[in-house]
């Protein structure tokens, strides 16, 4: 039974409360870095350790935070993950690091983040905090890349650099896409498709 | 009293965060500047001809109040010195700083070309567009490019440098920095050949 | 560079919003009323300025000569929530009426990313301090023309206009939002950096 539960709190990260799609939160990243799939999946992987480590640290920590101050704590873990983030990126994956550029740091405001701090790691135990944690950082990085995925592929004619539409779309590509009309059209297009298939 | 646990707890917390951050950056530190030398070292390799070499630690800045300075690595052939890789940043990119290095070949004085040019940075170009500054279609017309009196310039601008359609800003960023690498190695590079190879 | 070419190019070229994708979440959320746009956007200015301001002493005064610039992040997001606090108190004791009329929007301004994204470019971009200051202003000013812009819009597409349910609020919010920044890509190149 435990099992099954676990699963569930990881489940709705992915589709039924999808941070980004259904939430609507962290949206300032899912315009910036989806040009391109791989910033995308990067930006993801990110998102999933800052959420996951910062849950099992404030879950850990629940007992010990008084409430008055646990905003300030929240800000402070999730800083510091997020720093040891951007340091060993700019280590080990250096042009990804340069792709991203500003928004790595700003992931420390991404709402998501102090969201599932506050209302989930905060008031539950540390192993549905990490399931939690991971789950709303996929379905945030699934979010990412449906919208990376047609803004690169129309915008580029590329899927993760690679050419998939030959030269001749490349060099005549739907430019708009990879703009910030483009960002702003694909996101408002899916999140559109998202409300009809649950016919809201 | 309440509010002695609120500081011992923030302040707790946040010191075992401090240590932590500490550890992490010493672990990365010297991965990070190596990272940061790498592409330096590359784009050096990349815009020399066979045979000519430059040094990444062999180093000349041209204005060292100006963290943007173009900065020069004279570059060497059996000891002398026949060029220089230039690394230039231009501030007039779409959303921030271009890096580009740019192979100069020949002395001042005795007439000047472009061998090859590298794009260090272009981080803050707009992916698929700007960025396709670095593809041969554009990147290759300064191949081989004798360096006239001249300043170059877009198309537009009245100069004859074809621009990436659509990626204008990017283009003349780009332009304004192999001016730049000609400029610093016009003005520098006799007293640098003068010096010898102090490599 | 020129403090007016600045101006220019934080509020119609490079806008926070349009262009740099910098603070969509309260534009989304604030920008349905008008009012409320107008009273976000004050608050807003005087948060990124004052934010600003500090953050850029910190960095230079402290973290670049004592190395350490990897504290930036958690440095400057606790100075920016101390004094999103700060200035909750100075409202709620200055004018409780609007305390009362922004409500939740002002402890938001906290994880607004365009306060955050402010202060680590005006460290980034070897601004002097004025020029930083004017760069926050103008930061701000583009955030407040493009969420009145937004807020007008938006009353009138509510009352008026006849959406698909399933693209009612936020997808048609976006779309709308996509025209609105192709408009302003017409300034790209307006202003040399």
């Amino acid at each position: 039974m435990a099992d099954s539960s676990l699963f569930k709190e990881f489940a709705k990260g992915t589709v039924k409360e999808n941070p980004l799609l259904i939430s609507l939160l962290g949206m300032c990243p899912a315009l910036a870095v989806t040009t391109s799939l791989t910033n995308a999946v990067g930006m993801g992987a990110a998102v999933i350790f800052v959420l996951t480590m910062s849950n099992i640290v404030v879950a850990l920590l629940r007992k010990i935070i008084p409430d008055a101050v646990r905003i300030p704590a929240f800000i402070v873990i999730i800083a510091s993950f997020v720093t040891i983030v951007d340091l060993s990126m700019a280590a080990w994956v250096p042009s990804l690091s340069k792709s991203l550029g500003l928004f790595i740091p700003l992931i420390v405001v991404n709402c998501i983040i102090l969201a599932r701090a506050e209302a989930f790691a905060y008031k539950n135990g540390v192993a549905r905090s990490i399931m939690d944690g991971v789950g709303m950082g996929l379905g945030y990085t699934l979010g990412l890349v449906s919208v990376a995925f047609f803004r690169e592929l129309l915008g580029n004619g590329t899927l993760f650099g690679i050419g998939v539409l030959g030269e001749a779309f490349k060099a005549n590509s739907v430019l708009v896409m990879i703009l910030p009309p483009g960002a702003f059209l694909t996101l408002g297009l899916i999140v559109g498709f998202m409300n009809r298939i649950r016919r809201v | 009293m309440k509010e002695a646990r609120y500081v011992i707890v923030l302040t707790g917390i946040s010191l075992v965060c401090a240590t932590l951050l500490g550890a992490v950056y010493q672990v990365t530190e010297e991965p990070i500047r190596q990272a940061k030398n790498k592409a330096v070292v590359e784009g050096i390799q990349k815009v020399l001809p066979e045979g000519t070499k430059a040094d990444a630690d062999n180093k000349v800045i041209v204005d060292e109040s100006n963290p943007l300075s173009p900065v020069i690595y004279p570059a060497v052939r059996d000891g002398v010195v026949v060029g220089a890789a230039v690394k230039a940043t231009s501030t007039a990119g779409y959303g921030g700083n271009l890096v580009v290095m740019v192979g100069i070949e020949g002395v001042p004085g005795s007439g000047l070309k472009v061998f090859n040019t590298s794009v260090l940075d272009m981080s803050k170009e707009t992916p698929g567009l700007g960025t396709k500054v670095a593809e041969p279609a554009f990147a290759g017309q300064w191949n081989n490019r004798l360096v006239t009196e001249k300043a170059l310039a877009v198309k537009k601008d009245g100069g004859d440098v074809v621009a990436v359609s659509g990626a204008t800003i990017t283009s003349r960023a780009f332009t304004d920095c192999v001016n730049q690498a000609i400029n610093a190695w016009t003005k520098l590079g006799p007293a640098i050949v003068k010096g010898g190879s102090n490599g | 560079m020129g403090l007016l070419t600045l101006i220019i190019w934080t509020v119609f070229v490079n806008n926070v919003i349009l262009s740099q994708f910098l603070g969509i979440c309260p534009f989304m959320g604030v920008s349905k009323k008008l009012d409320s746009a107008i009273g976000m956007s004050a608050a807003v200015l005087f948060v990124i300025v004052l934010a600003t301001v500090i953050t850029y002493l910190l960095q230079f005064g402290v973290l670049v000569p004592l190395k350490l610039e990897y504290l930036q992040t958690i440095m400057f997001i606790l100075v920016i929530a101390a004094l999103v606090q700060f200035v909750e108190m100075v409202i709620r004791k200055v004018s409780p009426a609007l305390f009362e009329a922004l409500g939740i929007f002002l402890p938001l301004i906290t994880t607004n990313c365009a306060v955050l994204g402010t202060a680590i470019m005006a460290t980034q971009k070897d601004f002097n301090l004025l020029q930083a200051v004017v760069f926050a202003v103008g930061i701000s000013l583009g955030f407040a023309l493009v969420l009145l812009l937004f807020a007008a819009i938006r009353e009138r597409l509510d009352l008026e206009t006849s959406t698909p349910r399933y693209m009612k609020g936020m997808p048609i919010a976006l779309v709308t939002a996509s025209i609105l920044s192709l408009a302003f890509l017409g300034f790209s190149g307006m202003v040399k950096m």
